[in-house]
């Protein structure tokens, strides 16, 4: 039907389809800033102002809109002409992956409309429905109340971020930290000297990030402007001519064997150009998480296999002309099952008579296929036993973790196509476009040299992007169609593929009495789901690094993680560290609690501390472990923060003088994240100078809103002496950047960055070499500022012009290239804490505060880094207090949409505070470290340590959900009676 | 999404609505927000009408009480400044705690909340049947017409097989308004009556977040005169379980002395009435769990519509000096 409407005050006459939503339609005709997160609304990134009024566009017929005012974010502002709005999310740093972006500033522009000052918990009501993954909320409702004060023409705050240095080479001993806050404009630093309880004046230094003129600079990511804008960055975005879409038909059995399978009736159907089974595609074993080492690790999937293994494993997949019509032939495909006896719980697993989930022979490395077992870990320092028995105490504590997930608001997507050299092309929003590469090469027996992956923006994921998840089918239906064709999952179809691991997690702990540890074991089950992609399994991290978070000689680690009727384990920052962090910070507050002894007194009688070794190391195969020194350790200065701003002596009282119905209380909890060794991960990088004077670099590194490729850029502009405008970024791409062994995105950007430093160096003294004959001075003496190289006696030449002299003059080209292995990887550390209120009638948990300290090293970039922060936070609060998987008898899911499985908006959020710690590492980058994900263990054991000391009663099963503490406090009351 | 949709009606009379509504030809389905009807996967829909322009959205105040017209949003809903003095607030707070998104409430309709029932996971229906609210609907009956050619008021308007059966309104109360509703009517509006003079009400959730779908709700709604116990009503609902009015415990309460300082008695009450209280379990909370807190969760709810209902009756009396 023809529909009249009026997008962005242009009247269009477009045609569309009774059951077309408006969302489709939107994107069908161009505009991308309409982005597709789920089918229900719920997620708001498709946000659309009808009549001025935000709506979402997925659950709203494009009929419904017939002669409708409609506005998108094309409509609001251009990179050339950005709306105050715009510019507050690109200045204030709200804008980190981009994907909630468009919707977010609608939204905001609708309250703004009708509200010209609001306050912030109504700007927090205004973005309600617009969920993110990245942010925690905090920079959004902060730019929209600096764009609010900006378009009224009232004053606007300079930005403020708390960024303490503890002076150098001074530790930080139980002592007080006396707060010299400077207020801070933009940029500068607040100075914390750190003075021991009796020492005079706090002596200063200068800090370190006074003396850059990139770094520590509070920048704004490069690609802000592109995402605000609602430029096509997403895979998604793009619509190649003769495109077909392609579903998948999903397992509805947990264990089955498919017997029959009929294609006949759906490839007979029109519109349909490819259906292919587990008998169309070669039965090659893969391992969707492909590991950097040579040798050949576990490998337990097949593209399309005859045996399935979860509610919605992969039984068929469809090519068709529209994404309806593929659908349409997923219901003509018949395929006969035998239904096989499931396993649905880690501790079934195990049981002599569970069934085999992997009896196929061309599977290997699995530990033992028999029992079930994906992979199996022990590592042990000293003797845990002997350890045991000089103990006073032995504490013991079991810990659960239910499955949940990392919820990236954009699906998993991907779109093949042959180029016009017969190269497959492969744009996928996977963050490792090197390892997609190496399996499709494998699976499709194609040379590598004819594959080319792309990895384009992607949004913020929490590492759930490093795997190969549609790239195979999506590249098999080119190959058997010749046509380019694209393959998403649905909302409920990104639900059901992915996992993050349930956990049961044992600690036995000996100690003195005088708190010492001397004893400590890890022991935990994990079900890795169908396949082997457990972070155990594939990171080559098979150790904790939550372990060596306390000094003890006795170290003992064990893991057994398991096959389960679930879908597959993906990654969740990094690697599992959520859940022994967990286990971890709640066990150490029992320890006290048994001791009689202060949380915080038994935490620093017992941390890592700088020089230490680590108490487990990597083992490098000949049955040694790698000892690797901790060379800096921020954890006295951020405990010292977390427990000063808590009031930790004046507020954590003991919960038996705590009475009525809402009780408080206070907790905190310590989490690292350290290298143990093993083999470094390399990296490389080109650069080369361009004759206007700017940059082009090519690096390995995955975005997913974590703002690596600016802070990359941000090394290279300071290395350089350029403004960060003059530095362009290429990356994630495998034709023109070097393979990166990593793919997290901790160890990827201190690869990157470091390949990229010393290429910047190299550059560096190219430049200056051409300088200094240009200048007829020697190059050591020239200085380069801001694009600027001047000399000794005043003599000064532009970067530009020493390009155009290179180029033109001597015919020679300026470029670099360079190889990296890095190593060392810095220690991050960082104390958390949260006051909560408990409700102990409901067993509703509020988070009232939650306070972050990290050790940062340096901040290369304060803004993103608190961003970064931020969202870990609010992932933390979701998966501690309501994400949770929940599977019906037979293991299909339950929770499919984003209101079963709830994840925080923006109203739910408590009062954060961010504290950047400063500390002096010698890192090869500027001395900074990757926060990464960090901030999100620490979270939910600071809850529940909270929780314990409002109501005297340990939570050990998280999420923790009012039903769970509820049963807890009643089980209490009946022990107690 | 709705795959076998192949028509898209925009009606601009009820009369229209209800002679396409009735058509047996395709299974014809009214369309007010979308947002529940467009996330189903529901194949069986074949042809929609939208009411966006029926003239559905107000929200009016007369002796009978206080009309919200079907295609009314939530967000209007708590946004109106009438609705916001109503019931001291009872249904604008409800409205607005339904849905944890803006963007839904912009859309989503007290009609097609109804509509919806139980997988709207509205708290907004705790409340109205709290507030004794009824529903209007609008069907036909009594004479049958063939309309190939169109009807004789309106011969223009072409609607091939339908046989329309003449119209006809009823008004549903709200607690049973599942139980009698009937297919092809449409929900006009509903209408909530007047709570009377010294009443007191009270909304209370609990979910996982603050503003997560409610586990479990409760809506009461007290009348207190000379200290006795007028009218007592009590609703209960949550995800995925239909709210219910707890009469038993109504029926204890009402007749007896208000005692405020006196939390024995209520507590008895209580403990007798909450016995019928038999809610469902869900994947997200078991039924043990609604039945423990909702004694928690109803004890609060009257406890505060009590003292609010006083309060305002010492705030009355003070105007009348």
């Amino acid at each position: 039907m023809e529909l009249e409407l009026r997008i962005n005050g242009v009247i269009e006459s477009l045609d569309a389809a009774p059951n077309e939503s408006l969302q489709t339609l939107l994107r069908r005709e161009g505009y991308c800033s309409v982005k597709h997160g789920c089918e229900t609304g719920e997620c708001g990134a498709c946000t659309v102002l009808v009549e001025g009024i935000p709506r979402p566009s997925c659950v709203m017929l494009a009929a419904q809109a017939g002669g409708c005012e409609l506005m998108t974010v094309e409509g609001l502002g251009v990179a050339s002409k950005l709306h105050p709005l715009q510019e507050a999310f690109i200045e204030v740093g709200a804008v980190q992956c981009g994907f909630c972006t468009p919707g977010m500033l609608l939204s905001a522009y609708a309250l703004l409309k009708r509200n010209p000052s609001p306050t912030k918990n109504e700007v927090r009501d205004a973005l309600s429905g617009n969920l993110c993954r990245c942010s925690g909320y905090e920079k959004p409702v902060q730019a929209v109340w600096r764009a609010a004060a900006v378009m009224r023409g009232g004053k606007i705050e300079a930005l403020r971020y708390n960024i303490i240095n503890t002076a150098e080479e001074q530790e930080v001993e139980h002592g007080k930290l006396l707060p010299v806050l400077a207020s801070s404009a933009v940029g500068a630093t607040v100075k914390l000297a750190a003075v021991k309880v009796g020492t005079e004046a706090p002596t200063t230094t200068i800090s370190r990030e006074q003396q850059f003129q990139v770094i520590g600079k509070p920048l704004p990511p490069l690609n802000a402007a592109k995402l605000a804008t609602g430029k096509p960055a997403f895979v998604g975005d793009i619509n190649l001519h003769n495109m077909l879409h392609a579903r998948i038909l999903p397992s509805p059995h947990a264990h089955a064997v498919i017997h029959t399978i009929d294609i006949s009736e759906a490839k007979a159907l029109s519109g349909v150009y490819a259906v292919l089974t587990h008998k169309d595609v070669p039965r090659v074993a893969y391992s969707s998480v492909e590991s950097a080492s040579s040798a050949k690790t576990l490998q337990d999937r097949y593209c399309l296999d005859y045996i399935l293994r979860y509610v919605g494993d992969r039984v068929a997949v469809v090519a068709a002309e529209t994404a309806e019509v593929a659908e349409q032939a997923l219901k003509l495909i018949k395929v006969g099952y035998e239904v096989l006896p499931a396993i649905l719980h880690p501790r079934h697993a195990l049981e002599p008579n569970a069934p085999h989930l992997h009896p196929e022979k061309e599977s290997f490395g699995i530990f033992d296929a028999t029992r079930n077992i994906a992979a199996h870990v022990r590592s042990e320092t000293g003797n845990v036993e002997q350890g045991f028995a000089q103990a006073d105490l032995i504490v013991e504590g079991e810990y659960f973790v239910s499955p949940s997930q990392q919820v990236p608001l954009e699906n998993h997507t991907v779109v093949t196509y042959f180029d016009e050299n017969d190269c497959l092309v492969v744009r996928t929003n996977c963050q490792a476009p090197h390892y997609v590469r190496r399996a499709l090469a494998r699976i499709l027996a194609l040379p590598a040299r004819r594959i080319r992956v792309i990895s384009t923006e992607t949004s913020g994921s929490a590492g759930g992007r490093q795997e190969l998840l549609l790239e195979d089918l999506c590249a098999l239906l080119t190959v058997a169609t010749r046509r380019p064709v694209t393959l998403a999952y649905a909302r409920e179809e990104e639900f059901s593929s992915r996992v993050y691991s349930p956990h049961i997690l044992r600690m036995k702990t000996g100690v003195l009495r005088d708190g010492t540890i001397i004893a400590n074991q890890m022991v935990l089950l994990a079900g890795t789901g169908a396949y082997g992609t457990h972070p155990l399994i594939t990171q080559r991290s098979t150790l904790t690094p939550a372990l060596t978070l306390y000094r003890c000689q006795h170290l003992r680690f064990a893991a057994e993680i398991v096959y389960t009727n679930h879908a597959p384990a993906g990654a969740f920052c990094g690697n599992s560290s959520f859940q022994e962090f967990f286990a971890l910070e709640s066990h150490i507050d029992e320890i006290a609690n048994r001791l009689g002894m202060d949380a915080l007194a038994l935490r620093r009688k017992n941390w890592i501390k700088t020089g230490d070794i680590y108490g487990m190391g990597y083992d490098s195969g000949l049955g040694k472990q790698d000892k690797v020194r901790v060379e800096s350790c921020g954890l006295p200065a951020c405990l010292q923060v977390v427990e000063d701003k808590l009031n930790w002596s004046g507020r954590r009282k003991h919960a038996a003088t705590k009475q009525g119905r809402f009780r408080r209380g206070i907790g905190v909890a310590l989490t690292m994240q350290g290298n143990l060794g093993g083999q470094a991960n390399s990296s490389g990088a080109m650069i080369k100078l361009n004759e206007d004077g700017s940059f082009d670099i090519f690096v390995t590194a995955a975005s997913g809103g974590s703002g690596a490729p600016t802070m990359i850029a941000q090394v290279a502009a300071e290395v350089l002496g350029v403004p960060l405008a003059d530095i362009l970024i290429h990356s994630s791409e495998t034709d023109s950047t070097p393979f990166a062994t990593s793919t997290d995105a901790a160890t990827t950007f201190y690869a990157a960055s470091g390949a990229t430093r010393k290429a910047s160096e190299q550059m560096r003294r190219q430049i200056l070499a051409v300088a200094g004959r240009m200048l007829n001075t020697l190059p050591e003496v020239l200085k380069v500022s801001n694009g600027l190289i001047s000399g000794p006696s005043g003599q000064q030449v532009l970067i530009e012009q020493v390009a155009a002299y290179a180029l033109f003059n001597d015919g020679r080209q300026i470029m670099t290239t360079t190889s990296w292995k890095m190593q060392q990887t810095p220690a991050v550390f960082a104390a958390q804490g949260v006051e909560v209120e408990v409700d102990t009638e409901t067993g509703n948990v509020r988070v009232l505060n939650v306070i972050s300290a990290v050790d940062v090293g340096c901040a290369i970039n304060p803004l993103i880094i608190e961003g970064q922060i931020q969202g870990s936070v609010a992932q933390a609060l979701g998966a501690t207090l309501s994400e949770e998987l929940l599977y019906d008898p037979k293991g299909a899911l339950l929770t499919a949409n984003l209101s079963d499985y709830r994840i925080y908006a923006a109203p739910d959020m408590p009062e954060m505070q961010v504290y950047l710690i400063g500390t002096d590492d010698a890192s090869e980058t500027f001395g900074s470290k990757a926060v990464a994900t960090l901030p999100l263990y620490g979270v939910a054991p600071a809850i529940a340590n909270a929780v314990v000391n409002a109501l005297g009663i340990r939570a050990c099963h998280i999420p923790l959900t009012p039903e769970r503490l509820l049963r807890a406090i009643h089980t209490n009351t009946k022990k107690k009676s | 999404m709705l795959l076998k949709l192949v028509e898209y009606h925009w009606a601009e009379h009820i009369d229209d609505a209800l002679l396409l509504l009735a058509r047996l030809d395709m299974k014809t389905v009214p369309l007010a927000g979308g947002t529940y009807l467009l996330g189903l996967q529901d194949d069986s829909v074949e042809a929609v009408v939208d009411l966006r322009d029926l003239g559905l959205t107000y929200i009016s105040e007369d002796g009978q009480g206080i009309h919200i017209g079907a295609m009314t949003t939530l967000q209007t809903m708590a946004d109106s400044p009438v609705l916001k003095e109503f019931a001291m607030g009872l249904l604008a707070r409800s409205a607005l705690v339904s849905s944890s998104s803006r963007l839904i409430r912009n859309c989503a309709t007290i009609g097609g909340t109804l509509g919806a029932g139980v997988p709207s996971q509205a708290d907004l229906l705790t409340a109205l049947i709290a507030l004794e609210a009824e529903v209007v609907v609008r069907s036909g009956s009594q004479t049958q017409v063939g309309l190939k050619g169109g009807s004789f008021e309106r011969p223009g308007f072409i609607a091939p097989e339908i046989t329309f059966k003449g119209k006809q309104e009823r008004h549903i109360p709200c607690s049973d308004f599942y139980l009698t509703q009937r297919a092809r009517e449409l929900i006009i509006e509903v209408v909530v009556p007047h709570p009377g003079p010294n009443s007191g009400t009270s909304l209370m959730r609990i979910g996982r977040t603050a503003t997560d779908a409610a586990l479990l709700n409760a809506a009461a709604m007290v009348e207190v005169d000379h200290g006795i116990y007028q009218k007592v009503r009590l609703a209960v609902g949550g995800v995925n379980m239909e709210s219910v009015r707890l009469r038993l415990v109504e029926r204890h309460l009402e007749g007896q002395p208000v005692d405020p300082l006196n939390s024995q008695a209520l507590l008895a009450a209580l403990r007798a009435g909450m016995a019928e209280f038999r809610p469902p379990s869900d994947s997200r909370v078991s039924n043990a769990y609604r039945r423990v807190s909702g004694m928690n969760l109803v004890y609060n709810v009257l406890e505060e519509a009590i003292n609010v209902s006083q309060w305002r009756g010492v705030v009355s009396s003070e105007r009348d000096l």
